[in-house]
């Protein structure tokens, strides 16, 4: 049995929000650039607010382990009222929700992202040397850090402790874990598209996605989509009225939107660690040539 | 096991609830609180969530390996649980959930959100978990105010003048928000006993009558560094007040909706509503507590609620 959520996967920094400012415009089809402060695909699947609305009660008095074990059920619950609303003539549009976890189990077994609540999964991907300085800029720690955390297996993304976050405990493994978890799964279908050809060559990457979900791909609404998501319009936008998804004292959230940006910025041994630390994802993705340690000069494909 | 009073409700309990100040005195009892088997589900739910199933007669919530609950026409709750479970794991969900159920079905308009006592009268902290409901409040009470209500608030319509009705003198604090208020947690219980949440009794700043609402605060965080607070228009107070409600979906499933925006609407017009944006990246406790009693004496011209 499929269920009704196409889910819009990645590791932090990954080109997640593009995305969505992509198949919002898409899908709004305005005369105007979507206002980037109403995105469709939110909100963000380990949002606390979701997990209390569903479940009855709140997140912050339940375990981890609790917390967990009923996540799968949420998404079973939202994905049933969205074929409810669809039966009735309601909602037509895809229903596409954010995530950022790691396609892993609780601890009774259960994907934490069910097959029964899912229609397919979007994988976006990006060259992890990109990804790193990203995600040092997000979070305001030192890239030497970042490089850390992304080869740990049991790196999280907000960690509970002793106060509240807006979003709940996110498992991210490492990031080539990540992928493999999202990538190699067989319960449902998944899409994968790498950042870089989202760069490169937007059309085509975007025309396959707006597939995959189910929509029928036509030119122009494509192209005004892609322009409408182009960074100069998405920075200006940002300028101009602010982006409520920016952490605090981040600077800006939509920098630079190049590929192969590490290749003049990040420090030349940072980026062998993470070669080492990646190698095999890196290749498998075109990041690298295969069985070796020399960056791929073309971009290659799965 | 006793009798006690609390949302000026009188309870009939099997179960030790030390949280509710004791019920003195004669009364016709509201509520009875009785352990015993609760059933495998309802019949005909209107509405079921992921731990509960509700319909207009009747609310069933399962913790699991914790407890269940079964509350019944506004005057009767079932608690189930699982054996072994220290029962103030228990009264967790019972105080929360369960209750707040109960009051949905008598009729209340319940809104999630702390509420102190000012010169003026009720003052309410509303937003959602995380928000820093009680944590402006432990400031609050710190500053010398008497409490209301934390997290479950009841509020009923009395003689045209909607009233937010005493809970009972006991709020609850992460280990951050103890540490800014300087609260030892060492002398204080763990709700749950992994979680970093702990209770505090505060009987002696508890203020045990109902009174007339005055203020909504509506708490966020955005990622401006400074403490804002924007009045809501008239126009836009119902439903700001709205989405404030405790456990939101219950209200339509347990069938109480007409009541409810009845009392919302009463509520709105006789209240000022605004929203607090507090820095992400920080706290920024003494200047949120700052803001509202200076905007509280902004607005109604009073010396301030701690004076």
């Amino acid at each position: 049995m499929t269920g009704s959520i196409h889910w819009l996967a990645s590791y932090p920094k990954s080109g997640n929000t593009w995305a969505r400012v992509l198949f919002t415009n898409y899908l709004r089809n305005g005369d105007e650039p979507a206002d980037i402060n109403t995105l469709d695909g939110g909100p963000i699947a380990s949002a606390r607010a979701v997990f209390d609305e569903h479940v009855g009660v709140e997140a912050s008095d339940l375990t981890q382990d609790e917390i967990e074990r009923l996540r799968p059920a949420v998404y079973n619950k939202i994905s049933e009222e969205i074929t409810v609303e669809r039966q009735r003539g309601g909602v037509t549009s895809p229903a596409l929700m954010k995530v950022h976890d790691a396609m892993t189990r609780t601890s009774d077994g259960t994907p934490i992202i069910p097959a029964s609540a899912t229609a397919g999964a979007i994988y976006l991907i990006r060259d992890p040397r990109d990804v790193v300085e990203s995600f040092a800029h997000h979070w305001g720690k030192p890239v030497e850090r970042i490089v850390e955390r992304m080869a740990d297996p049991h790196m999280s993304f907000v960690e509970r402790g002793t106060q509240l976050h807006d979003q709940l405990v996110q498992r991210l493994l490492s990031w080539s874990g990540h992928v493999t978890s999202w990538v190699d799964n067989a319960a449902f279908p998944v899409h994968v598209v790498r950042y870089e050809d989202l760069v490169d060559a937007p059309l085509a990457t975007f025309a396959a996605m707006v597939e995959f979900v189910g929509l029928d791909v036509e030119m122009a609404r494509l192209e005004q989509a892609v322009r409408f998501s182009s960074f100069d319009t998405l920075q200006r936008q940002e300028f101009e009225i602010g982006f409520g998804e920016i952490m605090a004292g981040a600077g800006s959230f939509f920098r630079r939107g190049r590929a192969r940006a590490w290749e003049t910025s990040l420090d030349a041994d940072l980026a062998r660690l993470i070669e080492r630390n990646h190698r095999e994802i890196m290749s498998r993705f075109g990041y690298l040539e295969p069985d070796t340690l020399e960056p791929a000069t073309s971009v290659g494909r799965r | 096991m006793g009798r006690y009073l609390a949302y000026s409700l009188v309870f009939d309990s099997d179960v030790d609830l030390p949280e509710f100040p004791l019920c003195t005195g004669d009364y016709p009892v509201d509520v009875t609180l009785r352990l015993g088997m609760v059933p495998e589900s309802i019949p005909d739910p209107v509405g079921r969530g992921v731990l509960y199933e509700a319909s207009a007669a009747e609310f069933l919530l399962t913790i699991p390996d914790v407890a269940r609950f079964h509350v019944v026409a506004g005057n009767s709750i079932t608690v189930e649980p699982t054996p072994g479970v220290p029962l103030g794991e228990v009264r967790v969900f019972l105080l929360g959930s369960a209750v707040g159920a109960l009051l949905h079905q008598r009729g209340l308009l319940v809104l999630h959100a702390a509420a102190i006592k000012t010169e003026f009268g009720a003052v309410c902290f509303a937003g959602a978990s995380g928000a820093g409901k009680s944590t402006l409040l432990g400031e609050m009470l710190r500053r010398g105010c008497a409490m209301v209500v934390d997290d479950v608030c009841a509020l009923d319509a009395h003689d045209g003048v909607v009233r937010v009705l005493p809970g009972y003198p006991r709020t609850r604090l992460w280990a951050d928000s103890a540490g800014r208020l300087d609260v030892d947690t060492t002398e204080l219980t763990r709700t749950r006993s992994t979680i970093e949440k702990f209770e505090r009794q505060v009987p002696e700043q508890f203020h045990a009558e109902a009174t007339p609402l005055r203020a909504l605060y509506i708490l966020g965080s955005d990622n401006h560094d400074t403490v804002r607070i924007e009045h809501v228009p008239p126009i836009q107070a119902f439903s700001a007040m709205l989405f404030q409600t405790y456990r939101r979906r219950f209200v339509e499933q347990l069938g109480v909706i007409r009541t409810h925006f009845e009392l919302v609407t009463k509520a709105a017009r006789q209240c000022s509503v605004a929203e607090v944006q507090r820095p992400a990246g920080r706290f920024a406790l003494d200047e949120l507590a700052d803001a509202v009693e200076a905007d509280l004496v902004d607005r109604f011209d009073s010396p301030s609620p701690t004076a």
